[in-house]
C-alpha cells in the first residue's frame, strides 16, 4: 500500500514535472529570441487573425514560462493546469485547422523557437494531445504530496 | 461556553487559518513569478546578441553608395520562396528611396533547403567577379526550376556563362569550396544576432522578419531613420 501510493506520487510528480518542462523550454526558448520572430512564425499560420499577432506574441512566451515553472513548483497546481490545458485545447485547435483545412504544414512549427527542438505540425499535435490529457489528469487530482500546494497547505499544522 | 459560541470560535479559527493560508499562497505566487520575470531579463540582458554593430562583415554584397543614410542588412536563402517575393519589393524601395539606403545581403542557407549552400557558394564565386547582384537575381528569378534539379551545379555554371564570366575559373570556385567560409561567416553572424528565418531585415537595431507587410515596414522604419538623421 505504501509503496503502491509512493509509486503513484512518483508517477504524477514526474507527469507534473514533464508537462511543466516543456511549457517551461517552449516559454524561455521563445523568450530568448526577439520578438520578431515568433511574430513571423505566428503571422505564417492561416487561421490566426493579423492583429493578434502582435499581442499573442508578447504575451504566450511569458504563460507558457511561468505556469509552466508554477506547474514543475507545484504551486498552484489545478489553476495552472486549467490555463495550460486551455492554450494546448488553443494550439490544438490551430494546428488542426492549419493542418487539416489549410493544408499548412511546416517543417517546424515554431513551438520551441527558432533553435533546439524542430517538430512539424503533426508531431507537435500528437504531443500536445497527450500534455492535454496529462494537465486534464493532474487538474482532476485532489492532492499532489510532492508539491509547493501540499506544503502550503499544511504549512503550521502542528499549532 | 455554550455550543454555539464554541461553533462560532471554530468557525472564527477555521476563517482565520484560510486567510493565512490565502496570504500565504499570494505571496509564495508574486515571488515565484517576480523571480522568474527578473531571471528572464538578466539571462536576456547577457545573452540577446541583438547589436548589428558587433558583427563586422568583411565579404559585404552592398547595393546603394556607402554614403547612405539607411542601411538594410538583408539574411536571405536562395532557395526560400519567400525571399524570392521580397525581391520585387525591395527593388521597389531601393528604387523610391535613391541614393539614401544602402542594402547589404548576407548569406543565410536554411539546413532544410538542399541546394541553398551550392546556390550560395555559386553566388559568392560571382561576387569574386564583381557579378554577385546579376547573379543574385538569376538564382531568384528561376529559382523554381533549379530548386526542383537533381543536381543543379550545371545550371549554375550556365548562369554564370550567360553573364559572361570564366566557366572554368568558376567551376574551379565552386568544387574548391573556398568561398564556403564567406557563407559560413555571414551564417554565423546571423546566427549570433538570433536571425531564424528568412529573410530577415535589420535597418539598425529594427528587425522586420518575412514578407507580411514587409513594404509598409521598411518605408515606416526607413522614414523614422532618415527623420531622426534629419534631425540631427
Amino acid at each position: 500500500m505504501i509503496l503502491n501510493s509512493y509509486v503513484r506520487n512518483t508517477f504524477w510528480f514526474v507527469v507534473r514535472f514533464v508537462v511543466g518542462g516543456i511549457f517551461v523550454y517552449a516559454g524561455f526558448a521563445k523568450l530568448n529570441e526577439p520578438i520578431e520572430n515568433l511574430r513571423a512564425v505566428l503571422l505564417a499560420y492561416p487561421v490566426i487573425p493579423d492583429t493578434f499577432v502582435p499581442g499573442t506574441a508578447s504575451v504566450l512566451p511569458w504563460i507558457e514560462f511561468v505556469f509552466g515553472m508554477f506547474l514543475i513548483l507545484g504551486y498552484a497546481i489545478r489553476p495552472s493546469t486549467l490555463v495550460l490545458g486551455a492554450l494546448l485545447a488553443g494550439f490544438l485547435t490551430v494546428l488542426g485547422i492549419s493542418r487539416f483545412v489549410y493544408g499548412f504544414s511546416p517543417e517546424d512549427c515554431g513551438c520551441f523557437g527558432q533553435g533546439g527542438i524542430h517538430l512539424t505540425v503533426s508531431q507537435v499535435l500528437i504531443l500536445d494531445s497527450l500534455c492535454l490529457l496529462a494537465a486534464v489528469n493532474l487538474a482532476l487530482k485532489r492532492d499532489h504530496p510532492w508539491s509547493l500546494d501540499h506544503w502550503l497547505e499544511h504549512f503550521g499544522d502542528k499549532e | 461556553m455554550s455550543s454555539d459560541e464554541k461553533k462560532t470560535k471554530t468557525e472564527e479559527k477555521k476563517a482565520r487559518k484560510a486567510r493565512k493560508q490565502f496570504r500565504r499562497y499570494l505571496f509564495t505566487g508574486t515571488f515565484i513569478t517576480l523571480t522568474l520575470v527578473a531571471a528572464v531579463f538578466v539571462w536576456k540582458q547577457f545573452h540577446l546578441g541583438e547589436r548589428l554593430d558587433e558583427v563586422v562583415n568583411r565579404h559585404a554584397k552592398q547595393l546603394g553608395p556607402d554614403s547612405a543614410l539607411v542601411k538594410i542588412v538583408e539574411y536571405s536563402d536562395f532557395q526560400c520562396p519567400v525571399c524570392r517575393t521580397a525581391q520585387p519589393i525591395l527593388k521597389e524601395v531601393m528604387q523610391t528611396y535613391g541614393g539614401k539606403v544602402q542594402l547589404e545581403f548576407r548569406h543565410f542557407p536554411l539546413s532544410s533547403h538542399k541546394w541553398a549552400p551550392l546556390a550560395h557558394q555559386a553566388a559568392e564565386c560571382a561576387n569574386q567577379k564583381g557579378k554577385f547582384w546579376e547573379y543574385h537575381d538569376l538564382l531568384y528569378d528561376n529559382q523554381a526550376a533549379w530548386s526542383r534539379s537533381p543536381d543543379p551545379s550545371g545550371t549554375f555554371v550556365g548562369y554564370a556563362q550567360d553573364l559572361g564570366m570564366d566557366t572554368g575559373k568558376f567551376v574551379t570556385c565552386l568544387k574548391d569550396g573556398g568561398v564556403t567560409s564567406i557563407v559560413n561567416q555571414d551564417s554565423n553572424s546571423g546566427n549570433f544576432l538570433q536571425v531564424g528565418s528568412t529573410p530577415t531585415f535589420l535597418i539598425n537595431n529594427t528587425r522586420i522578419v518575412g514578407v507580411t507587410n514587409l513594404k509598409r515596414s521598411l518605408e515606416t522604419e526607413i522614414a523614422r531613420v532618415l527623420r531622426e538623421k534629419s534631425n540631427g
